[in-house]
């Protein structure tokens, strides 16, 4: 079903969004995803390759998953601070 | 006397002697308090207690009547030994509460001493204590409210000399750590040490939790992910950012401690950590019986995700179990990848150079005292990469702001940079200005930024791009920091 998704940006990869959030067009596979970031922001490949991915609070991995439109992706890069 | 006055005489006196009985039980009781000796001087050794003392029930009387812990779940805190890595933001907020709590034994971790910097929000560390180690101002602080708990210094870095050494001797850890280097270290001993990890971490707004090892059954051996399953690899080098640099709130780092030692009780006073170590004493083992209330099965993994601005500020985040190909927990599909107790990794190598790391040559660095003498002339432009945050608070007079995130996206040197210093160069007299925009040759551009890491990276992108290729592009070493010490003008923060 087409409609948009929320993507949710936290921690180092608003260095390279310049926001902490966006909706993208769905569906979408989780790999084109990822491609679609780095194409939009170069460079942001890094960062999310170091952070975990959630789809609607679920930990994702599977590059194939579809993000259906209303899911709410995060990208959640590890702080190491304390 | 009359029988009546005798009467009226033997009940007053029988008052009296009431009254006098009552004072004197009250009498004995404040003074069995303040004789009793506290447990920890009087042995070094921790060794199971089969009960509490009068002042322990009294002093933990308020959590002992909860049925989550009851008196079982209170002689596990007590017979339980906690490291706490780390007594910083994290440690200080998970060390007050566990001693609080009444855990046995607490080992304190840190190498490092008390700087004013650390006191917005390190709470258990006083300007008593700054140029003293942490552990030592910690255990000043915890011993006072709670002498009871046995404190142990452990005034050392951790490393994979020392890492599973130490551990070993503990039945549960925190990571209140502040680097990836020393998270994946903690998470790997934890491992093969067979040891649960409660691990935060926090910066700016934000803070995570996830614990690491977790006893997931009462099956033998079954576990929760470690910090590998989570984050298999390692952030980029330039994104880790220290509070120091990203800066934190107080409170959204003491949060994560406090959650820490929440985290830490529950998991003690369940008796889920009993499958890991032999009870001391027959007692401690009937203590194990049930009694306390708990999640009747076992909790899926999740990480804890704390976004103080946002709408809805706490979110639990639903992991999968281990990895089975865990190079730490599982089994990697080639066997040489297997991290054991004599393969732990080089963690420097993993995770990338340090955070002051020198990247430019000796000659395309300055000093500050030179910098400072060449300011205002015509044909030098300084640009300074620090946010407009960090800008705002202080900056060298006639510095221009290129913050070094505008220098990060993209990947190359931003618009914002090259109009910086052609604005420069048009301020300059007109007659000894070259052709516009490209400046005069001699023309040296010299980048700043608060302590000699960033400007590094912004000076080396410039000097590879042709634009610049008729300027002298140098850095400031120790950057801002160095400048408020040697030269004055601006201020240290």
């Amino acid at each position: 079903m087409a409609g948009n998704f929320k993507i949710l940006y936290f921690a180092a990869t608003t260095i390279y969004t310049g926001k902490d959030s966006e909706s993208l067009s769905a569906p979408m596979k989780l790999g084109e995803m990822y491609e679609l970031l780095e194409q939009k922001y170069p460079g942001i490949k890094g960062v999310i390759q170091g952070s975990m991915c959630t789809v609607n609070l679920d930990y994702v991995e599977d590059h194939e998953l579809v993000i259906e439109a209303g899911d709410e992706v995060a990208i959640i890069p590890p702080v190491s601070a304390g | 006397m009359s029988d009546t006055t005798n009467h009226q005489r033997i009940i007053a006196l029988e008052a009296e002697n009431a009254a006098l009985k009552a004072r004197i039980a009250s009498l004995e009781a404040r003074l069995q308090l303040n004789s009793a000796p506290p447990q920890s001087l009087t042995h070094t050794t921790p060794t199971a207690t089969p009960e509490l003392s009068a002042e322990e029930y009294l002093r933990y009387g308020r959590q002992l009547i909860m049925p989550q812990i009851g008196l079982p779940g209170q002689l596990r805190l007590k017979n339980t030994r906690v490291l706490i890595i780390g007594i910083g933001g994290l440690g200080c907020p998970a060390a007050s509460y566990l001693s609080s709590a009444g855990v046995g034994t607490l080992g304190l971790l840190d190498h490092d001493l008390v700087e004013l910097s650390n006191l917005h929000r390190q709470i258990l560390h006083t300007l008593a204590y700054i140029g003293r180690p942490k552990v030592l101002s910690a255990i000043d602080r915890l011993r006072a409210a709670n002498p009871n708990v046995t404190y142990i210094p452990h005034i050392t870095a951790l490393d994979k000399e020392n890492a599973l050494e130490i551990i070993q001797n503990y039945d549960l850890v925190l990571d209140c750590t502040d680097h990836p280097r020393v998270r994946y270290l903690v998470s790997d001993a934890a491992v093969i040490a067979g040891k649960t990890v409660v691990s935060a971490s926090a910066l700016k707004t934000e803070g995570q939790l996830v614990v690491v090892n977790k006893p997931t059954s009462s099956e033998e051996g079954g576990r929760g992910p470690c910090y590998r399953c989570y984050w298999p690899r390692p952030p980029p080098t330039e994104s880790v950012v220290s509070c120091g640099e990203g800066g934190v709130l107080g409170p959204v780092v003491g949060v994560m401690g406090v959650l820490q030692a929440l985290e830490a009780v529950k998991i003690i006073s369940s008796g889920a950590l009993e499958g890991q170590r032999a009870p001391a004493s027959a007692n401690e083992a009937a203590a194990g019986s049930p009694g306390t209330e708990g999640p009747s099965k076992p909790e899926p993994a999740s990480m804890l995700f704390f976004s103080s601005y946002s709408p809805t500020p706490f979110k639990t985040l639903r992991m999968k179990g281990r990895r089975a190909d865990c190079i730490s927990c599982g089994t990697p599909s080639d066997p040489a990848l297997k991290i054991t107790a004599s393969t732990i990794p080089d963690y420097d190598n993993f995770c990338g150079p340090g955070p002051d790391a020198v990247l430019l040559d000796p000659k395309d660095r300055r000093t500050v005292m030179e910098v400072g003498e060449m300011i205002g002339r015509e044909n030098v432009v300084v640009v300074d990469t620090r946010d407009e945050t960090q800008f705002g608070i202080t900056s060298v007079g006639g510095s221009r702001n290129v913050p070094f995130v505008l220098w990060q996206r993209g990947g190359k040197v931003p618009e914002e940079f090259w109009r910086a210093v052609e604005e420069e160069g048009n301020s300059a007299d007109p007659q000894e200005e070259g052709e516009k925009g490209k400046g005069t040759k001699g023309k040296e551009v010299v980048i700043l930024c608060r302590r000699g890491n960033d400007s590094q990276e912004a000076a080396k992108m410039v000097m590879e791009d042709p634009r610049a290729r008729d300027w002298k592009v140098t850095d400031v070493v120790g950057g801002i920091g160095e400048w408020a010490r040697k030269v004055g003008g601006v201020v240290e923060y």
